[in-house]
């Protein structure tokens, strides 16, 4: 069971994107969705897409891979497309397919919002994919430390995630193992009528509700003998520090973004 | 809350989250990944109801926000940032309400009123459901005016939304009330002194 679940697309990996500080990731791919939507004809369509494009080879994942892990929106990107086609009715007519219309405005608008929404997916698909999710979870610590400060419990918050992060792959095992060890006493709950599926399920569910409960009460209690009592004058031991190489990237993503904003119309 | 049952509350919240990405992921057996733009029958919610109706609400808003969370750190369908933060962080947070009937279902268990807690339970249920329902509705309307700018968005919204979500919460109820005679009962007891 747990060979055809994928957790999470982190694709282990050293190249500059990889190594970038995790919050610069996070700031930028924020800036760049937000951005997105301001383009507003080819040339800064252009820009924006060289620079996703710039970012995804420098991943040195293989494109063939990134496209594959795009696979179910493809449908949704053909579908806007095909959608504008039929609704938009501006420019003039090119083609008349059976009575109907096809407008060159159509073509133009629908290949527009098919490439904002590629663009948007592929940006935020490259975040998952060249940053772990602790790292992510740490750098949205750091990110959001300042809130601690109108007392929202942003320590207790990125603490929370790590441990569930942590315990996702523990759970799987454990699922695994129980659903083997039922299913050897006979459940069957893949196949049949959807009310016996239900059914079967349950003896599933039941003793591992009880063992997170355990687990729980373990983690807890180690934490404890451990004397952890919240974020106060608590040490990391993941440090984030902004790099050269960082800045350089920063300044880099400035620059696009000020050629961006010059060739909007 | 005394520092030994926070603790305790922080760790379970965290690990029923995880239990929920998990139980997220296995749900296709139940009627497989039909609705092909995110969301799916899923009993991914059935950890987060638990804390809720364990917890009360702070249990259950947190772990729903962290189920929201942890589903965009594992990569999520964001279409759109509005769509992304209603449809992750909104939603299911909001599954969490449940909790405000924490109390009577408590009691209910404690007091072997079997009538009383199902009733809350059912309640609470439906009502996180119906909460998470219309975020996803909204962020529908968000991210279909955006892309495809239709007319049709809000009933297309409505049945696509509503679909899954429905099965999703008739799902929790049934397995709710199978599953929680069936955990040990100190889990459930009221524990108003406590928090």
């Amino acid at each position: 069971m747990s060979n055809s679940v994928i957790i999470g697309q982190y694709v282990p990996g050293h190249s500059p994107i990889h190594r970038l500080d995790p919050r610069m990731k996070i700031a930028i791919i924020f800036i760049f969705v937000i951005v997105i939507f301001l383009a507003n004809n080819w040339v800064s369509y252009s820009i924006l897409t060289a620079f996703a494009l710039l970012s995804t080879i420098s991943t040195r994942i293989a494109p063939s891979f990134i496209l594959k892990g795009l696979k179910p929106v493809w449908f949704l990107i053909i579908f806007t497309f095909i959608l504008h086609l039929v609704v938009t009715k501006e420019g003039d007519v090119l083609i008349s397919v059976l009575n109907f219309d096809i407008y060159s405005g159509a073509i133009w608008k629908g290949l527009e919002i098919s490439l904002r929404f590629f663009l948007l997916i592929l940006m935020t698909s490259l975040l998952t994919l060249t940053t772990t999710p602790i790292s992510i979870t740490d750098a949205i610590e750091s990110l959001f430390h300042p809130l601690n400060k109108i007392r929202f419990p942003v320590h207790e918050l990125a603490l929370m995630m790590s441990i569930s992060l942590r315990f996702i792959p523990t759970l799987m095992q454990e699922t695994d193992k129980i659903s083997k060890a039922q299913a050897s006493r006979g459940v069957d709950f893949r196949t049949g009528p959807i009310k016996e599926r239900i059914k079967a399920v349950v003896p599933l569910l039941v003793p591992l509700f009880v063992s997170a409960f355990k687990r729980a009460e373990e983690l807890a209690m180690a934490m404890e003998a451990r004397g952890y009592n919240g974020g106060e004058g608590r040490t990391k031991f993941r440090e984030l520090k902004l790099k050269k190489a960082d800045l350089f990237v920063l300044i880099f993503f400035i620059l696009v973004l000020i050629g961006f904003w010059i060739s909007r119309s | 809350m005394t520092n030994q049952s926070k603790v305790l509350f922080l760790v379970e919240v965290a690990i029923f989250s995880a239990f929920a990405i998990l139980l997220d992921e296995l749900s296709g057996f139940l009627t497989g990944r039909f609705w092909p733009q995110g969301g799916s029958v899923s009993i991914g919610m059935l950890p987060v109801l638990i804390m809720a109706f364990r917890w009360g609400l702070k249990g259950g808003l947190l772990s729903g926000l962290l189920f929201g969370g942890l589903q965009i750190l594992l990569g999520a369908s964001i279409y759109h940032p509005v769509q992304g933060f209603i449809d992750y962080f909104f939603a299911f947070t909001l599954v969490g309400v449940a909790g405000i009937f924490a109390k009577q279902v408590k009691d209910g268990i404690t007091n072997g009123n079997g009538t009383k807690w199902i009733i809350y339970v059912i309640l609470g249920t439906i009502l996180g459901g119906f909460l998470r329902f219309l975020c996803h509705f909204i962020a529908g309307i968000v991210f279909f005016a955006s892309f495809a700018g239709d007319q049709n968005v809000v009933i297309y919204s409505l049945v696509y939304n509503g679909g899954y979500m429905t099965l999703s919460t008739l799902f929790c109820i049934i397995l709710l009330i199978l599953l929680i005679p069936a955990l040990p009962k100190k889990y459930f007891f009221a524990m108003t002194a406590r928090t």
